[in-house]
């Protein structure tokens, strides 16, 4: 049995059907109170604090809070969006960029989208007409972008090294265009420009795609997805540059990283430059950003999370 | 429930319009950052060149086009909006030459009906 089996298994008493429902149950039965968040701030174990003191006593997870913790918990830069109203107890999604206004219903539009990671990167939309709509069949849920204006600020996020950009989404339609996922492009060749994009023509040469620029060139691998649907896309940059589609690689480009920092802000949808055909029609279920590369068991996880967030299997 | 946001509309706005279509949609639209809807026109006719926006709306949203009247000016664009330019922009409605908007439709059809595509960029990449 795996360890998140073992969590889940060892807290079924508690209810909920995912690990982060019994989680704050089983902290809800000790009398701690609040979101899961404030909870676990209150929760030790052995010496430990937090998600790491569950995963002490019960194993390992998988769910938000654990990739918060995995992924975030050494102060790393990034960011983590997962496309839900709200989460065991806490807001997420609101409809105006100030945060007033609780998305609630399927439709809602969403102006603000709070950072699930500690680093508090919220994404924001300020014009009403470019707000992407909350959409959900009851089971999954996620961000509808239209295609024309639609997109999402993240702002100046910036790594000064490896990162790691995973997204997992459905493109509605590419007739041989360049829809951004997550970007960091600003069109003007600025060093350290980056660009999550799929590229092609869905159901003949699609291809998962991760472009960055380094000096007066764009670097880029792609990974081909000869079908449309729901996929995991994950970019990386380390020694080399490699793009995940539903966690199978494709590698080569060696930029040689650390790459010079840019002043672009990051979008989720479009990008800075926003040409027509950048724009994004389709799904995002959930975004993780994250400055550091990943360990295989780590990306194989963080793929997992990402790929239920579709409700795919990898 | 369900949500309050009943309607989509889809605005095509010939690049001469921006500047007063950007009134109307902050005097219709919820936020003072609204003024900024249309930006840089990205589709074309051949003639023409449009930006273009795609948005959910609140019933009421669409009242000033059965009443021929523009609302109150609400507190977000008190200190943004220019009556007279969204005025202006309210009157080409779909008049020659004017702002062009359909309710409830995909925009991408709409946009391929009106015989408006995208204008390509130099660094389309």
């Amino acid at each position: 049995m795996s360890v998140s089996d073992r969590i889940h298994t060892s807290l079924v008493s508690y209810g909920g059907s995912t690990i982060d429902e019994r989680v704050y149950n089983y902290l809800g039965s000790l009398g701690l109170t609040g979101t899961i968040s404030d909870r676990l701030a209150k929760y030790s174990h052995n010496g430990k604090k937090g998600w790491q003191a569950i995963i002490e006593g019960f194993g390992l997870s998988l769910s938000a809070g654990f990739v918060r913790q995995e992924l975030f918990g050494e102060s790393q830069q990034g960011v983590l969006y997962v496309s839900q109203p709200s989460y065991l107890g806490q807001q997420v999604l609101y409809q105006d960029a100030a945060g007033t206004t609780p998305v609630v219903d399927d439709g809602d539009p969403v102006g603000l989208m709070l950072d699930l990671s500690p680093n508090g990167h919220n994404a924001s939309q300020s014009t009403s007409a470019a707000r992407p709509l909350y959409r959900t069949d009851g089971v999954l849920h996620w961000l509808e972008f239209d295609g024309v204006d639609d997109y999402l600020e993240v702002g100046s996020l910036s790594f000064s090294g490896a990162f790691t950009i995973a997204v997992s989404a459905r493109v509605n339609s590419s007739d041989g265009e360049n829809p951004r996922l997550a970007s960091k492009w600003s069109g003007n060749n600025r060093n350290g420009d980056w660009i999550l994009s799929p590229t092609g023509i869905i159901g003949s040469d699609m291809n998962s795609r991760f472009l960055v620029r380094k000096g007066d060139s764009n670097t880029q691998i792609t990974q081909v997805a000869t079908v449309g649907g729901d996929h995991v896309h994950m970019g990386e940059l380390d020694a080399e540059l490699s793009i995940y589609l539903d966690g199978e690689v494709s590698s080569s480009g060696n930029v040689s990283q650390p790459l010079p920092e840019a002043s672009t802000s990051i979008q989720l949808g479009w990008d800075e430059a926003q040409a027509a055909s950048s724009r994004l029609s389709g799904r995002e279920y959930g975004v993780v950003m994250v400055g550091a590369s990943l360990s295989d068991d780590r990306r194989g996880r963080l793929n997992s999370y990402l790929a239920s967030l579709a409700g795919i299997t990898l | 429930m369900t949500t309050q946001y009943q309607h989509s509309v889809t605005i095509a706005v010939p690049a001469d319009w921006i500047a007063d279509a950007n009134h109307l949609a902050c005097l219709l639209g919820e936020s003072s950052a609204d003024i900024e809807t249309f930006r840089q026109a990205t589709y074309t006719d051949g003639t023409t060149d449009y930006a273009v926006a795609h948005t959910v709306v609140k019933p009421g949203f669409l009242e000033p086009t059965q009443t021929g009247t523009l609302p109150a000016t609400p507190p977000h664009a008190e200190d943004v909006v220019d009556r007279d330019a969204a005025q202006r922009a309210f009157d080409s409605l779909n008049q020659s030459g004017g702002l062009l908007m359909a309710v409830d439709v995909d925009p991408h059809q709409q946009f391929a009906d009106l015989d408006l595509e995208r204008i390509p960029q130099e660094q389309d990449i």
